[in-house]
């Protein structure tokens, strides 16, 4: 029997409590050996029988609807880790003012090809709201897409929500209700422990609040981090060509230039030190053109060079102190040559990580395109469309946008560069129509 | 005698004068008309390392700190006054600063008004920041293993 026909098994109460071993997982093997040693396999035993070879049955694409897989880690899919699943759903529907039932929850197995696989499955509950697009949660356990569901369930049930104006009404639904964006993420996050207290306040007031996430930048996230994980092109490096004192910021140094080769037909040069400095390290020209690799089409073709410096930026002392950050350093320069600077770092420090590294590259290679591409006067022709987008979005993909529009244009080209191809791309695209249309336009 | 006296002294005039020109020319940072380019003694933002003259002012509108404020190119280095754009120096006539407590961004600009460069500049690294979603760890329901 698979998920869809699944008997729901009774609440943990009346699950059978035989003593086990130790909870420390060794696979699915051992997990079988487990559950079978518990009284509670056989009572159980449609639900969690081993997995049979050969068997057919749906696949995952096949889930029946109204069924979410919580984990499918072996690790976790055990009857004694049930009530923590239970838990972390209650806790989450519950601060929306959902009600909960445990037995919602229960093990199952899904059918993938003709193998089975164990997991935590959960039946959504009517009442929280139309059913996740999401049918598997992240592994990260944030049960994003069940938070989202529950928080748009919630404000609609307030009384309150009428008097929100309807254009408004349209922009809150997108901003709680994306399942998997960082942007909605923080619009629950900020509104989550105002939400307790709003049933008790005048429907004006709850509308009030509710209107007041728009243009909050306490519900927006302080960056767009969303992760870069969909290159759409390929590359190959070239053997290095040794180059006699280069001309690195800051000083002369014997270095090494590659050929990065994508399949887009684009070549951009890859300057690297022959050696690296003393105490400082840096990112690997490899990992400089996976970063180039996840570039938007037109910023990457707006790159000729990428230069990892030999030194960090010399001018590092003199902005750290005119602007008050003291200790900040450079990580990044794009230049209107077409050249980007990624300057290194003590070796104390960890570098970067990969998606850092290449939200920056889009970040800041974006700030190039829209200068060059729309003319630097921020006031006309396509700045002045931007900002007439911004008005009717109302809503910025990060805190760092809102500093001034080439940062609104920066941040949402990250957006949009890290999330093409994934579900995420569509929530940026309901959350901020004007500017996710403009750019399909000017980046396709 | 007094031709001897002259020869004797004219070398130690000239001397004199070269010293006091070369003190001039370093007091002054090559403010003067036809300064040599790419002394390395130019520290400041008047000229370029090619010996181009920068406009004059340079303005910042420094978000990050809420202010805006002029600068005399000879007030700022000349790595801050200019900037290479190709094989060309470009004097930088406007600079934009945006930033949180995380980041600094700063935007140049050159005499017409374009891009020449954007620097994103980085907290120094400290303690992990705090999630807004701590990730949670699945524990075991001991109380029914009783």
């Amino acid at each position: 029997m698979d998920i869809g026909q699944a008997k729901v098994p009774k609440e943990s109460g009346g699950v059978p409590t035989k003593k086990t071993s130790s909870p420390a997982r060794t696979g699915n093997r051992g997990i079988r050996e487990q559950v079978r040693s518990t009284e509670g396999y056989d009572a159980q035993a449609a639900l969690l029988r081993p997995p049979t070879p050969g068997e057919a049955g749906p696949t995952v694409k096949d889930l029946p609807a109204g069924v979410l897989i919580l984990s499918s880690d072996p690790q976790y899919t055990d009857k004694q880790y049930l009530s923590w699943f239970r838990d972390q759903v209650k806790a989450k529907v519950a601060c929306w003012g959902g009600a909960f039932d445990p037995a919602s929850v229960y093990l199952a197995q899904k059918s993938v090809g003709p193998d089975k696989q164990r997991v935590i499955a959960m039946n959504w509950t009517a009442s929280w709201g139309t059913v996740p697009s999401t049918k598997e949660m992240p592994p990260d356990f944030s049960w994003s897409p069940i938070d989202a569901r529950a928080a748009v369930a919630g404000v609609h049930a307030l009384p309150g929500w009428a008097e929100v104006r309807a254009e408004n009404q349209g922009i809150l639904d997108n901003m709680l209700g994306g399942e998997l964006n960082l942007v909605s993420r923080a619009a629950r996050d900020e509104l989550r422990p105002k939400f307790p207290g709003l049933p008790s306040k005048p429907p004006k007031d709850q509308a009030a609040t509710l209107e007041g996430l728009i243009g909050s930048q306490d519900a927006l996230p302080a960056l767009s981090t969303e992760e870069v994980s969909t290159s759409s092109v390929t590359f190959t490096l070239s053997a290095p060509v040794a180059v006699k004192d280069y001309e690195f910021r800051g000083k002369k140094a014997d270095a090494e230039k590659y050929t990065a080769s994508f399949s887009d037909g684009t070549r951009i040069e890859i300057v690297a030190p022959k050696a690296p400095e003393a105490g400082l390290h840096s990112h690997s020209v490899a990992e400089a053109a996976d970063a180039l690799a996840n570039l938007p089409a037109r910023n990457r073709a707006r790159v000729q060079r990428v230069v990892l410096n030999v030194v960090t930026n010399p001018d590092d002392p003199t902005w750290a102190a005119k602007y008050h950050r003291p200790g900040f350093h450079s990580y990044m320069t794009a230049g209107a040559s077409g050249e980007v600077t990624i300057y290194p770092d003590a070796v104390s420090n960890p570098l970067p990580d990969a998606n850092v590294r290449r939200g920056s590259m889009i970040h800041e290679t974006g700030h190039v395109w829209s200068y060059q591409e729309w003319g630097t006067d921020t006031t006309k022709g396509k700045w002045a469309e931007w900002k007439k987008c911004m008005d009717s979005d109302k809503v910025s993909v990060s805190r760092y946008a809102t500093a001034d529009i080439a940062e609104d244009v920066a941040e949402t080209v990250r957006a949009y560069g890290s999330t093409k191809g994934r579900p995420q791309y569509n929530e940026y695209k309901a959350l901020v129509p004007k500017r996710w249309a403009m750019l399909e336009k000017e980046l396709q | 005698m007094r031709q001897a006296w002259l020869a004797g002294a004219l070398p130690w005039v000239m001397c004199l004068v070269v010293a006091c020109n070369a003190g001039f020319a370093v007091a002054n940072q090559g403010a003067g008309a036809g300064a040599p380019a790419g002394g390395t003694h130019m520290t400041n933002g008047t000229f370029s390392p090619a010996g181009d003259r920068h406009p004059g002012r340079i303005h910042t509108v420094d978000r990050a700190n809420a202010r805006e404020y002029d600068e005399a190119a000879e007030e700022v280095s000349q790595r801050e006054a200019w900037v290479k754009v190709g094989d060309t120096w470009k004097a930088v006539v406007r600079v934009e600063v945006v930033g949180d407590a995380g980041r600094l961004e700063i935007r140049r600009f050159g005499n017409d008004g374009s891009l020449l460069e954007t620097t994103t500049m980085v907290a120094p690294p400290s303690a992990p920041p705090a999630r807004p979603t701590p990730v949670p760890v699945p524990t075991p329901d001991r109380g029914s293993d009783d």
